[in-house]
C-alpha cells in the first residue's frame, strides 16, 4: 500500500515538474530569494528584542491628518501599540496621552492584508473589474498624455480632482497643481463644513456661535452636532464635560440621543431636515416676547425690522407639526436661549451641510445667537482668549493662487480668475473669491459628476479620485456608475480597492501615511509650541507611493517639474520649514516630535469683547444680515434664479409634513450620521478592532416602531425610500423617535477576519445613499449641500430578498 | 497587604466612544472577535422621550474576595500583595470555567492559552505601583475612568454623586459616579 | 548505488521544479511565452490540465487568454477586488489577520539560517507564498546537488530543513490558502494552480514523513 502511494506520488510530482520544466524554458521563475553572502548570514531571530518608539500623526480621522500626535511603539520591526503622545499637547493638554477607538486601531491600517501594491491599468470594460498590472512609468505617461490631449482640445478645465474630506493633500499639492495645470475644478463634496462656514460667513461675518471660552458659557446649545463622532479626542468632548460639571446647561437637538447627547439637560428629539422650521420658531418666540438684546438689533443689526415682520408666521404651533417636538418644548427651547445668557451655539453637519436648506437654517441659528446679544461676550459665541504667538513659525504651502487663468468671461463679469470656467459652482460664481473661499474655486462634487452626463455646461474628461470613493461619498451610486462609465478619463490613488476602482483607467496604489516621512504638523498652546513630522514606521508597501510623491509624479510627467520642486518633496518641505529654525533631519530624527516650552511668560489672556467693528467689517453695511443683502436678488448657484434675503423653511424633498401624501406610503423618515467614531466615512469598515463594534450595516429604530412591523432587534429589514431600497440590521434604541430611523453610509469593505462580508452600495446593498433625492433642483440654491433625509416604509427582510 | 487598587467609572462623563475596549486589545495582543477584557455596558431607562442612557466601562472588579480565586483546582489564580490586583496564570488554567460560574460579575473569558481577564495591564509592562495608568484609563478622552488605590479613588468619587453600580460579598474594588 | 542515486536526483529535480513552478505562478502572471510553455507540456492533470487543454494551439491568439489570467491574478493576488486572497502567511496565522506578524520574522529567520535573503527591490513581506515556495525549491536543488556530489550530511541537512519548513510554515496555511483560491479564481488557471498546490502539499507530507 505504501509503495503504491509512493509510486502514485513518484507519478504526480513527475507530471508537475514536467510542467515546472517547461515554465522553465519560458525563463520566467520567480526570483524573490537571492543569496546571503557568507559574512552576511545571522542566526536566529531577526532583530532585538528591544521596542523603538515611532512619531506619526494619526490618520484614523482621514489620510493627511495633523489633530492627534501619537506614539507608535515598534518591536522587531513590526508596529505593535500606540498611544496620544504627551508632549503634543493633544485633546486637553500636555499630558494627555488620549486617543479615540480609531486611534487605537490605527496599526491595523498599515498590515491591511488587502492593500493595493502594484499600479494597475484597465483591460476589460468599465464596471468588469478587469486589471492589468502596470508600472508607475507607465501609467503617469498614459495619465499626462491624456491630460495634456484634454487640456489641449477641451481646455484645462475639463480635468477636475474629487475631495476627500478636509485633506492637505489636497489643500496644497493638489490645488497647487489645479493652478498650474489651469483647471479651477476642486470638487468638494458639498456635505461637509464649507457649507456652513458659507453661510456663517454671509451672515455674521467673522464672528462665531460656538463659545470659546466654556467655561463662561450658561446655556450651551447643541444643534445637530456630534464631536462624539467627529473629533472625539480634539478637545470639545472633554470641554463641554467640564463645563457640564461647571454648571453650564446643555440642550441636544439632534434625532438620535447619542453619546454626549445623553449628558444634555435636554435633549430635543427633533425630525431630521426640519431644523430651519425649529430655528424660524425661535426667532419668532424670541422675537415676539421682546427677549432680544434691543442694543444690538438697534446698532448692529441690517433689516431686523424686516426679520421680525417675516418670522411672525413662524409659531410654535407651525414649527411642531414640521419638526414632530411638542409645541411646549419648542417654546421652552426658544424661552431659555432668548433668556440665558451668556449662550452659545454649535451647529454641525447634518443641519447645515446635508440639508436642501441648509443656508437658511444656518442662518437663522446664527440670527438666534446674534439678536439675543450672544455674539463676541465672554462665554458667548467666539470671543476665544488670545493664545500667546507660537515659539516659531512655519512658511505656510504656496498654492500659486495667480498661476490659474483669467479667462475674458472672468474680467468682463468681475469674477476671480478661473471662477467662469467651473463646471458646477458650489456658490455662486459671483460669491466666490480671496476672502470666501478655503483654498480656491471650487465645484461640487455630484453636481460635477453629473455634467458627465448632461454636458452641461461642458462635460468634465478627466477626473482623479484620491482618497475618496464617489460610491460613498455622494448620493445615488448608480447615477455615478453612469457618469463613470461615460466619462473619458478616470483615475485613482487609494491603499484599497474601493468600489470606483471598477470604473477606472488606472489605479495607482497608495502608501499610508505611516509609510512617508512627508507631512509634519504643529500645535501651539499657552505651554508652548510642538511641531513633529510623520517618521517612516515602514517601507511602503510593495510598489505603493505617498499621497505626496504621487503629486511630484504626476506633475513631473506632466512637465510643470518647475513648479514642483522637480519631483524632490523633501525640498518642498524644507522650504516650508525655512526660518523655523529647524530642519527636515531635525524633525526626522525626533522620535517624540519636539516640543518648545514657552519661554516669554505670555499667558492666554481674555480678549477684548464685542469687537463688532472688525468682525462685521466684511458685511453689507457693516452689519449682522437679518435681512441678507450679501446674497439677496443675487443669482444662485445654478444661475436659474435669485436667492431671498430672509430665511425660508423648505425641508426635506420628502418629509411628514411636507408630502403628507407621499407619507402615506413611506411613513418613517431616515437619516444617516455623517461622521461615526468607529471608522472614517465609508473607510475603515474593515479594520478588525473596529468592525468588531459595528459587525452588521445598522439602522437604529425604535422598540415600539419595530414590534409593530414584527421586527425584533437583530432583524434585518427592508427600508425603501421613493429612490431606493437597502437591506440594514434593527437595532433597537429607545433615545430615537418612534417616527424616525438612523444608519449610516458606507459598508463595501469587508473584514475576513471576522467572517463579515461587503456589503453593495446599489439597491440591495446596504448603503443609505441610494435612499435619498438627488434631484439637482432640489439642492441648496447658495451653497448646493443635498439633503439627507427622505420617507421610508419597512418591513421585516423576507427569504431570497 | 498593601493598597487595594482598583477602577473607577465617572458615568457623567462617559461617552460610550469605546476608546477603553480597543484600547485594552491592541495593548494586550488581544485577537479582534475573541475575547474582551474590557467593556462599555449601557444602562437605559424609561421610554422615548423620557429617556435615559448610562454609560460604565467595566472590567474584572479585582475583588478584595475574590470568587474566582477561591474556586479554581489548579490554583492558577492570585491576589497581589502589594496592590490586590488578581491574576491568572495561564499556564496553570486548566480551562475548567469553574472562575465564571464564580465570579457574580461575569468577568472571566476563555482562549485556546487558558482563562483570560483584565490584570490592569501588569501583563503589557505597565508599572502601577509607580503610578502608571492601565492603557483603557491613560486613553480615556473624557477622563471618565480611572484608576489607583481605591481610597483615593473614593476621594475622587466624593465629588460627585456615587452610584452603586455593582456590589456583592466578593467587594469588588469598582466604584462609579 | 548508482540507480537509488539517480533516482534520488531525479525525484529531487522534480521537486525543485514543482516548487519553483508553482511559485512562480504565483508571483506573477504568466507571459504569452509561459502559456505556450505550459501549453506544449504533455501534462494534462486536474484543472490545470483542463485549463491547458483549453488554450488556443495558435501562440498568436493567446494575448486574450494572458490578459485573463493576468486580470484574474490581479483580482487574486493584486487587492484588486471586493475580495481579494492575501498570500502571505502572516494574514493566515496571526492573531489579528494581518500582514507582517510572526510567521513573517519567523521564515525570515529561516531562510538566513540556510544562507538566503530577499532579492533587493522587492518590497513585500517575506512570507509570501511565492517566497515560501522559492525557498522549498532552493532547498530541494540542495538535495539534489548533495545526492550528485554524494555528500550526506548536506543531503541530511537540505531534506530536514525541507521537513521542517512544510510541517511549521506551508502546511499550517496553504491548504486554506488554496480553498480561498480555487473559491475565487475567475480562471482555470489559478483553480488549477491552487488544487495543485494542494495536492503537492499533500504529497509532500508524505515524502517527507518517509
Amino acid at each position: 500500500m505504501g509503495e503504491e502511494r509512493a509510486l502514485s506520488r513518484r507519478a504526480f510530482i513527475a507530471s508537475t515538474a514536467a510542467l515546472g520544466a517547461a515554465a522553465a524554458v519560458a525563463g520566467t521563475a520567480a526570483q524573490t530569494l537571492t543569496a546571503y553572502a557568507e559574512d552576511d548570514k545571522k542566526m536566529g531571530a531577526t532583530s532585538s528584542d528591544a521596542t523603538e518608539i515611532k512619531h506619526a500623526w494619526c490618520q484614523m480621522c482621514g489620510p493627511a491628518k495633523t489633530a492627534c500626535s501619537t506614539l507608535c511603539h515598534i518591536k522587531d520591526g513590526r508596529w505593535v501599540h500606540v498611544e496620544g503622545n504627551p508632549e503634543a499637547g493633544n485633546n486637553y493638554g500636555r499630558g494627555s496621552k488620549t486617543l479615540c477607538a480609531k486611534g487605537n486601531a490605527a496599526m491595523q491600517v498599515l498590515y491591511d492584508p488587502a492593500r493595493l501594491t502594484h499600479p494597475m491599468k484597465r483591460v476589460g470594460e468599465k464596471g468588469e473589474g478587469k486589471f492589468e498590472r502596470t508600472t508607475w512609468d507607465e501609467a503617469y505617461k498614459a495619465i499626462s498624455d491624456k491630460l495634456k490631449e484634454q487640456k489641449e482640445k477641451y481646455g484645462p478645465e475639463s480635468y477636475g480632482v474629487l475631495s476627500p474630506q478636509a485633506y492637505q493633500v489636497l489643500w496644497t499639492l493638489g490645488r497647487r497643481f489645479l493652478n498650474v495645470h489651469g483647471s479651477p475644478n476642486y470638487m468638494h463634496s458639498a456635505i461637509c463644513a464649507l457649507q456652513r462656514a458659507a453661510s456663517k460667513k454671509i451672515c455674521l461675518g467673522n464672528a462665531d456661535c460656538d463659545p470659546g471660552q466654556l467655561d463662561k458659557t450658561k446655556l450651551y446649545v447643541i444643534w445637530g452636532a456630534n464631536p462624539e463622532n467627529s473629533a472625539i479626542n480634539q478637545g470639545k468632548p472633554n470641554a463641554r464635560l467640564d463645563a457640564i460639571e461647571r454648571g453650564t446647561k446643555v440642550i441636544d437637538i439632534r434625532p438620535m440621543l447619542d453619546g454626549l447627547g445623553a449628558h444634555a439637560d435636554i435633549w430635543v428629539p427633533i425630525r431630521p431636515g426640519t431644523d430651519g422650521a425649529l430655528a424660524l420658531a425661535v426667532l419668532n418666540h424670541i422675537i415676539t416676547n421682546d427677549l432680544y438684546d434691543h442694543d444690538f438689533t438697534t446698532n448692529w443689526c441690517n433689516g431686523f425690522d424686516k426679520l421680525a415682520e417675516h418670522v411672525k408666521p413662524y409659531t410654535s404651533d407651525w414649527a411642531a407639526n414640521i419638526t414632530g417636538l411638542p409645541k411646549e418644548q419648542i417654546e421652552e427651547v426658544a424661552h431659555l436661549m432668548g433668556t440665558t445668557k451668556p449662550m452659545g451655539i454649535l451647529y454641525g453637519n447634518g443641519i447645515g451641510d446635508q440639508q436642501n436648506d441648509g443656508n437658511w437654517t444656518c442662518i437663522a441659528i446664527c440670527l438666534i445667537e446674534a439678536i439675543t446679544g450672544n455674539l463676541d461676550i465672554a462665554g458667548g459665541g467666539g470671543a476665544k482668549k488670545t493664545v500667546p504667538k507660537p515659539m516659531f513659525e512655519t512658511k505656510k504651502f504656496d498654492i500659486l493662487t495667480d498661476r490659474l487663468p483669467k479667462s475674458a468671461e472672468d474680467e468682463e463679469k468681475g469674477y476671480f480668475a478661473g471662477i467662469s470656467k467651473l463646471v458646477a459652482p458650489e456658490t455662486p460664481r459671483w460669491y466666490q473669491n480671496p476672502k470666501t473661499w478655503e483654498s480656491g474655486p471650487n465645484s461640487a462634487y455630484f453636481k460635477a459628476l453629473m455634467s458627465i452626463l448632461t454636458e452641461n455646461p461642458y462635460p468634465l474628461r478627466a477626473v482623479l479620485g484620491q482618497a475618496s470613493n464617489p460610491f460613498g461619498a455622494t448620493r445615488q451610486p448608480k447615477k455615478i456608475a453612469e457618469a463613470l462609465k461615460k466619462l473619458d478619463f478616470y483615475f485613482v490613488h487609494d491603499t484599497h480597492w474601493n468600489t470606483s476602482c471598477d470604473y477606472a483607467d488606472y489605479v495607482l496604489p497608495a502608501a499610508t501615511h505611516y509609510e512617508c516621512s512627508q507631512q509634519f504638523g504643529t500645535k501651539n498652546t499657552p505651554a508652548g509650541t510642538f511641531i513633529a513630522i510623520n517618521q517612516k514606521i515602514a517601507e511602503p508597501l510593495g510598489e505603493s507611493r505617498s499621497d505626496w510623491d504621487f503629486y511630484m509624479g504626476l506633475a513631473q510627467a506632466m512637465g510643470y517639474g518647475d513648479d514642483f520642486w522637480n519631483g524632490d518633496m523633501d525640498a518642498c518641505l524644507s522650504e516650508q520649514l525655512d526660518g523655523s529654525g529647524f530642519t527636515l533631519e531635525d524633525l526626522r530624527a525626533a522620535n517624540q516630535g519636539i516640543f518648545v516650552a514657552r519661554t516669554d511668560g505670555a499667558k492666554a489672556e481674555e480678549p477684548t469683547y464685542q469687537n463688532y467693528e472688525k468682525l462685521f467689517a466684511d458685511l453689507p453695511n457693516g452689519k449682522v444680515q437679518c435681512y441678507n443683502e450679501w446674497i439677496g436678488g443675487k443669482p444662485n448657484n445654478t444661475e436659474t434664479g435669485a436667492l431671498g434675503y430672509l430665511p425660508e423653511y423648505v425641508g426635506p424633498p420628502e418629509s411628514l409634513a411636507g408630502t403628507p401624501e407621499l407619507a402615506e406610503e413611506y411613513p418613517l423618515v431616515i437619516s444617516d450620521v455623517h461622521a461615526y467614531r468607529l471608522c472614517n466615512h465609508s473607510y475603515y469598515v474593515g479594520v478588525p478592532y473596529l468592525r468588531e463594534l459595528q459587525p452588521y450595516p445598522w439602522v437604529k429604530i425604535n422598540p415600539a416602531t419595530a414590534k409593530k412591523y414584527g421586527i425584533e432587534d437583530g432583524d434585518w429589514m427592508k427600508v425603501e425610500s421613493p429612490h431606493g431600497w437597502v437591506k440594514l440590521r434593527a437595532e433597537y434604541k429607545e433615545g430615537i423617535s418612534p417616527e424616525v430611523l438612523m444608519t449610516r453610509r458606507g459598508w463595501w469593505q469587508e473584514c475576513e477576519e471576522l467572517g463579515l462580508p461587503a456589503y453593495g452600495c446599489f439597491d440591495g446593498g446596504s448603503d443609505s445613499t441610494v435612499l435619498y433625492d438627488s434631484t439637482i433642483e432640489n439642492f441648496d440654491p447658495f451653497h448646493s449641500a443635498m439633503s439627507k433625509q427622505t420617507l421610508v416604509k419597512i418591513s421585516k427582510l423576507e427569504e431570497g430578498e | 497587604m498593601g493598597k487595594q487598587y482598583g477602577f473607577y467609572a465617572d458615568t457623567s462623563r462617559c461617552i460610550k466612544c469605546w476608546a477603553c475596549e480597543v484600547a485594552c486589545k491592541q495593548w494586550n495582543d488581544i485577537k479582534a472577535g475573541t475575547v474582551s477584557r474590557r467593556k462599555v455596558h449601557e444602562i437605559d431607562s424609561g421610554t422615548f422621550p423620557d429617556t435615559h442612557r448610562t454609560f460604565v466601562s467595566m472590567s474584572c472588579m479585582h475583588c478584595e474576595k475574590p470568587a474566582c480565586e477561591k474556586v479554581c483546582p489548579a490554583g492558577a489564580i492570585s491576589k497581589r500583595e502589594q496592590d490586590g490586583i488578581v491574576t491568572v496564570d495561564k499556564d496553570k488554567c486548566i480551562g475548567c470555567h469553574y472562575c465564571f460560574f464564580a465570579c457574580p460579575f461575569g468577568v472571566p473569558e476563555y482562549t485556546e492559552a487558558g482563562m483570560d481577564k483584565c490584570d490592569a495591564c501588569l501583563g503589557n509592562g505597565v508599572k502601577i505601583d509607580e503610578g502608571e495608568k492601565p492603557h483603557c484609563v491613560a486613553t480615556c478622552p473624557t477622563k471618565a475612568l480611572h484608576f489607583g488605590p481605591m481610597d483615593e479613588l473614593r476621594e475622587m468619587q466624593a465629588q460627585k454623586t456615587a452610584k452603586n453600580v455593582v456590589s456583592d460579598s466578593t467587594k469588588p474594588s469598582f466604584i462609579a459616579s | 548505488m548508482d540507480m537509488v542515486c539517480s533516482e534520488g536526483v531525479s525525484l529531487a529535480r522534480d521537486r525543485m521544479l514543482t516548487y519553483q513552478l508553482l511559485s512562480s505562478l504565483l508571483f506573477s502572471e504568466p507571459t504569452v511565452e509561459m502559456l505556450a510553455a505550459l501549453r506544449s507540456s504533455p501534462s494534462r492533470e486536474g484543472k490545470l490540465g483542463e485549463y491547458l487543454s483549453e488554450l488556443p494551439e495558435d501562440d498568436a491568439a493567446l494575448e486574450p487568454a494572458r490578459v485573463d489570467v493576468a486580470a484574474d491574478f490581479a483580482a487574486l493576488f493584486l487587492g484588486m477586488s471586493a475580495n481579494p486572497v492575501a498570500p502571505y502567511e502572516s494574514v493566515y496565522t496571526s492573531p489579528e489577520r494581518l500582514l507582517m506578524q510572526d510567521a513573517r520574522d519567523e521564515v525570515l529567520a529561516s531562510y538566513r539560517q540556510n544562507g538566503f535573503r530577499q532579492a533587493e527591490g522587492l518590497h513585500l513581506p517575506e512570507d509570501h507564498a511565492a517566497t515560501e515556495l522559492e525557498f522549498m525549491a532552493k532547498l530541494c536543488e540542495r538535495e539534489m546537488m548533495g545526492l550528485q556530489e554524494g555528500d550526506a550530511m548536506a543531503v541530511g541537512e537540505a531534506r530536514a530543513a525541507q521537513a521542517a519548513f512544510l510541517k511549521d510554515h506551508l502546511m499550517v496555511w496553504m491548504p486554506r490558502f488554496c480553498d480561498d483560491v480555487q473559491a475565487r479564481a475567475a480562471t482555470g488557471l489559478y483553480a488549477g494552480v491552487a488544487e495543485m498546490l494542494a495536492q503537492v502539499l499533500a504529497a509532500e507530507a508524505e515524502e517527507l514523513e518517509a
